[in-house]
């Protein structure tokens, strides 16, 4: 009788002391005989609390807030970078507006006018598209749950990156992922490699890999961060060279045969020609170009020039104005024409959000001073005097 | 931890630390923004984090940012302090063991009389005084407290129930 009593007495103090009453708390917590049976009574208020406020309140989009904690940390790594750019170019005072230039001295100019970038539209000019096997080319908002699930993708819910991470049995099927100009796409193919594609760039990979080796296809330009497997080398085969890895991170570049760059980041990369005549094997830092029947140039270089793509920036380091202006056509889908007057070697260092508008970007680029391009939309034509 | 550890991470344990946070705040936007932010900051350096402490961690962060948010609305600190560590025991618990307590406090407020789970809500959920919800059933304020009392007994009966 006394224990039942007792009992009562604690559970009316613990009632008491989880009231949401502040003035009668600052009582509780002055209460010594805070014994176990108190506190176990505390604790069921609180549960009954946690309880009813998960069956009253109903849950956040999970998944919501994932892409926004990521599309913050993106804002974060890109901040990060105007932040370090700034400091290598703030040596002067007035250098933060120079961030956009710096010049340097430049060849002859070419005395006629000449068209870089052409932008013929494709069918799918527009949209992001996936080939399953030999099935017909889809765009990711055609695609049905079932195609998915033939291929063993699953799409996040912004479609913004598609994963086969855990795709270990079922048929063996290739995919072919497409992404268009004024676009870049992630994927996380069967192995847990990551790859970001570029702007016109199309990837082909087998939904599960089972050879030997891991081997996909390449057209454009990709940035790998290759899940770690000794047993199995990761190749990346475009038209003109091949890259072959255990694990480490790396840029392809193979728009076009005189544009062909593979800029390692971590780790070691071995990478040949096309008829393997020629081979390099690259240190992080390093950059190797393949020059047409020459082989490979080595150079040390700033990878971030070659991987900022990923982190929405366009980042050049003493890039000339054509391979500039070939960027910019390639993502703003617009052609470029150089008059007689501009010149097309002019090297400098560039910095752009790729997120910003195009006109935005010509600004930036005009208000150096060197160069006057404006874009005429009508046309989708970019002239650069 | 990587990059896919951390959203595996995330995904795992968002809702659980959004209701912890809610329990302490009661402002749905304010612990959306607090987890969030936490884990924002946890991506920052992501590659320092260990995974065997990463939980603690994870509500030690959530539990200061909701302090300050008390703080920061003139919600008195003391009151606080002392709910917080009834809050926290319940979430620090042994999954398996939380899980089944929990169950049996679903399964009290599915069986209750109607007025009693009506006490209840009105004084944990919508946090309102004893008196004022005895006020507005027009009892006293005793009765409130052994509507809660009976509450609390009948859940010591369900967890003896499940340990037999």
């Amino acid at each position: 009788m006394k224990d039942n009593l007792d009992n009562d007495k604690k559970l009316e103090t613990a009632i008491d002391a989880m009231e949401h009453d502040a003035d009668r708390l600052e009582n509780a917590i002055n209460t010594p005989d805070a014994d176990e049976d108190l506190k176990a009574a505390c604790r069921d208020i609180a549960l009954i609390e946690k309880v009813l406020l998960r069956q009253c309140h109903r849950a956040p989009d999970v998944e919501a807030e994932l892409d926004k904690v990521l599309a913050t940390n993106r804002k974060h790594t890109r901040r990060a970078m105007w932040r370090r750019i700034g400091w290598w170019t703030a040596a002067g005072v007035a250098a933060m507006l120079a961030l956009v230039f710096i010049l340097r001295g430049t060849d002859v100019n070419e005395a006629s006018t000449s068209l870089i970038a052409d932008s013929t539209p494709t069918a799918d000019a527009d949209e992001i598209t996936l080939r399953i096997g030999d099935a017909t080319t889809l765009s990711l908002e055609q695609l049905a749950e079932g195609d998915l699930q033939r291929s063993g993708a699953t799409l996040d819910e912004g479609g913004e990156e598609m994963t086969y991470a855990g795709t270990h049995v079922g048929e063996v099927v290739h995919n072919t992922l497409s992404v268009p100009r004024r676009k870049d796409f992630k994927v996380v193919l069967a192995d847990g490699t990551e790859v970001w594609l570029n702007a016109e760039s199309r990837l082909t990979y087998p939904n599960r890999f089972t050879d030997g080796e891991r081997r996909v296809k390449l057209q454009g330009e990709a940035y790998f961060k290759v899940a770690v497997d000794r047993q199995h080398p990761f190749v990346v085969e475009t038209d003109y060279m091949q890259s072959e890895v255990l694990g480490t991170e790396f840029n392809v570049r193979t728009y076009t045969a005189d544009d062909c760059h593979v800029t390692l980041v971590k780790g070691g990369v071995r990478v040949s020609d096309a008829a393997r005549r020629h081979v390099a094997e690259l240190r992080p830092g390093q950059d190797a170009r393949l020059e047409p029947d020459a082989g490979f140039v080595l150079t040390q270089v700033d990878t971030e020039a070659y991987t900022a793509w990923k982190d929405g920036l366009f980042y050049f380091d003493q890039a000339t104005l054509a391979d500039i202006m070939r960027e910019l056509g390639r993502w703003y889908d617009a052609d470029v024409t150089f008059e007689a007057s501009a010149d097309k070697n002019f090297r400098m260092r560039f910095l752009a959000d790729r997120r910003g508008s195009l006109e935005q970007v010509l600004d930036l680029l005009n208000g150096f001073g060197r160069v006057t391009a404006t874009y005429d939309a009508a046309t989708r034509r970019i002239t650069v005097k | 931890m990587d990059r896919t550890g951390f959203e595996t991470l995330f995904r795992e344990s968002y809702v659980k630390l959004y209701y912890y946070a809610l329990q302490l705040t009661r402002d749905e936007e304010a612990s959306k923004d607090i987890v969030s932010g936490m884990f924002c900051e946890l991506l920052e350096h992501c590659d320092r984090v260990e995974q065997s402490t990463v939980t603690t961690y994870l509500y030690t962060a959530v539990r200061n940012k909701c302090v300050d948010h008390l703080r920061h609305n003139l919600i008195k600190a003391e009151y606080a302090d002392y709910y917080l560590k009834a809050v926290d025991a319940c979430y620090q618990d042994d999954e398996a063991e939380a899980a089944e307590k929990e169950r049996c406090v679903e399964e009290m407020l599915a069986r209750l009389p109607a007025q009693t789970s009506h006490i209840l809500k009105e004084c944990y959920l919508n946090r309102k005084k004893y008196k004022e919800v005895a006020d507005e059933l027009g009892v006293c304020n005793d009765t409130v407290k052994r509507h809660i009392m009976r509450a609390l007994k009948y859940l010591r009966e369900l967890y003896s129930g499940k340990k037999d």
